[in-house]
């Protein structure tokens, strides 16, 4: 029973991969053949090419976006007793409860009234939003594993407070931070909902393209995007977890 | 961090009062927290709740003041025919994910810790792996003359696919959400005692007494928030129904879509998204009280 769910967790997965190296023109399953032709065709478009450029820029911006307010806001959190600091909280970690499809319509008026669709450093903005809170929960959680009194140790021994965060918090939330950065880039590369709205058919991702692609003509050079895709995004988890086992072996030292 | 939950709830700890008392405040200044935390809630305001709040006004300002898209919502048919679809592909897709979900979590809670990781690798790969790409993937397999279809040809008789069907949303949408509740259902059986269930066998239990009556109350919220969790992103999910199922499959989401696009009807979309937000943060608040401590919306 559970090997059975596990397949059927993993297969549709697996198929798609196998399906990028169909050696038809026509989707078929199990293959016809075997072939490198839909790499070659991927490769040489440069429609495809393009996207992925495209999706790899976005994220990395609304990656570094959200990292950096992820990360202030959760220290925040954390060093902050005052008034407000449940609605802060409320606000941050919102995004991850809300319906993308509502994101999506919100960022459509909005952009269409600023004549932003279609501007890629206005969509890197809006995808930042939807990591934030992730970078907030992997951050927040290692704040909570850390000593406060390092810090003030290091401000009794006359460190500034932004040497302090530099030198001594930081570091030792530096697994944390690259968890949520890394999860908030996946999140951006292959977001497929805002993007249906706010593209503008100026900015199209790969996210964008495949979309049209499976609405419109279902090739197997589909698969191929597809691939990209699974392998950008299964090979940053891999990074994410021996990054994380790395720098948690160093942290506890 | 996939493989950790984290709290949802904001995190304990500040300056403690007492600290203050005994020395000399060092870091704990409130005035640069105060500007850490305000700067990253000013951006959020700017670039999150300033659209969102935007777009909910307009449900009630277009086309013009008043509640006439919300009288128009809870009147017409269609609109009925398209909440209630909705609602029951959630729901289903909720039961399947749980009773597919729960033995998975058993399994991997109980497994050795090393192969409990590698077998972990299976639910989460798929979970970082594009829903556009898994959709895609069942439109392959359920197709006419996909795998699936061919599979169950000596069943149904005849070689059409279940694609754009009830079926196919609930299968996709099963396979799309099913790492939730076994991630969430994991971690909270990963920290039931096993020695409580041990006791009541010794206590004379017998193995599917002690399951049922220690064993499973304990796991129940955390089974009962992933079976929520699953529900709520059910129904707001846009992407699968709107590949996977045919018109009479349309969710809520697809609605949307389609009257900010097509029909223009913009103040009946903002309502429809209202009230999609208003039940979508009710039943998170719900899963919140569920699972307690863990965060369980966190992959």
């Amino acid at each position: 029973m559970v090997t059975l769910v596990l397949a059927f967790l993993v297969a549709p997965v697996l198929i798609v991969v196998v399906e990028s190296f169909n050696g038809v023109d026509y989707l078929a399953f199990p293959l016809e053949g075997w072939s490198l032709r839909h790499y070659e065709r991927f490769l040489g478009d440069a429609s495809w090419l393009e996207a992925t450029a495209l999706s790899a820029r976005i994220a990395l911006v609304a990656s570094a976006v959200a990292t950096v307010v992820g990360t202030a806001a959760a220290w925040g959190l954390a060093r902050f007793a005052g008034r407000g600091r449940s609605a802060a909280f409320a606000l941050l970690y919102s995004p991850i409860v809300v319906p993308v499809i509502v994101l999506a319509m919100s960022y459509y008026f909005l952009f269409a009234d600023l004549r932003l669709i279609g501007r890629w450093a206005a969509i890197a903005v809006a995808y930042s939003v939807m990591g934030v809170p992730y970078v907030l929960v992997s951050v927040t959680g290692a704040l909570q594993r850390l000593d406060p009194e390092l810090e003030n140790a290091a401000r009794t021994l006359g460190a500034g407070i932004a040497r302090t965060l530099l030198r001594v918090t930081l570091p030792q939330l530096a697994s944390a931070v690259l968890a949520g950065a890394l999860f908030a880039f996946v999140i951006a590369f292959d977001e497929a909902v805002v993007i249906l709205f706010v593209s503008g058919g100026d900015s199209v991702t790969l996210a964008r393209k495949l979309w049209d692609s499976v609405r419109y003509d279902l090739t197997p050079t589909l698969a191929v995007a597809g691939t990209v895709l699974i392998c950008v995004c299964v090979a940053l988890f891999l990074l994410s977890e021996a990054a994380g086992a790395l720098l948690g072996r160093r942290e506890r030292r | 961090m996939t493989t950790r939950t984290p709290a949802p709830g904001p995190p304990r700890g500040g300056p403690g009062g007492e600290r203050r008392r005994r020395g000399r405040p060092r870091l704990r200044r409130p005035a640069f927290a105060a500007v850490a935390l305000g700067l990253p809630v000013a951006v959020m305001l700017a670039v999150y709740a300033w659209p969102v709040g935007a777009m909910l006004v307009r449900s009630v300002t277009e086309p013009e003041p008043g509640l006439s898209n919300l009288v128009r919502a809870v009147t017409d048919p269609t609109i009925l025919h398209v909440l209630w679809v909705t609602v029951r592909m959630a729901a289903e897709v909720a039961v399947v994910s749980v009773l597919l979900g729960f033995p998975v979590a058993y399994f991997l809670a109980t497994s050795p810790p090393r192969r409990a990781r590698v077998l972990l690798l299976l639910v989460v790969i798929p979970f970082w792996t594009s829903v556009l790409v898994r959709s895609f993937a069942w439109i392959v397999l359920l197709g006419d003359g996909g795998l699936v279809t061919r599979l169950l040809h000596p069943l149904t008789g005849d070689g059409r696919g279940l694609l754009y069907g009830e079926g196919a949303v609930v299968v996709a949408l099963t396979h799309i959400l099913l790492p939730f509740p076994v991630l969430i259902i994991k971690a909270a059986l990963d920290r039931i005692d096993g020695s409580l269930t041990r006791a009541a066998r010794t206590l004379g239990a017998g193995p599917l007494r002690a399951f049922a009556l220690v064993y499973l109350p304990l796991a129940a919220p955390a089974t009962a928030g992933g079976g929520v969790l699953v529900f709520v992103i059910g129904l707001g999910f846009y992407v699968t129904p709107a590949l996977v199922g045919g018109p009479k499959e349309s969710t809520i989401a697809v609605v949307i879509a389609r009257s900010v696009q097509e029909t223009f009807d913009w103040g009946m979309a903002a309502t429809l998204a209202t009230l999609l937000l208003l039940l979508a943060v009710g039943l998170a608040l719900a899963v919140r009280r569920l699972t307690a401590v863990k965060g369980a919306v966190a992959p």
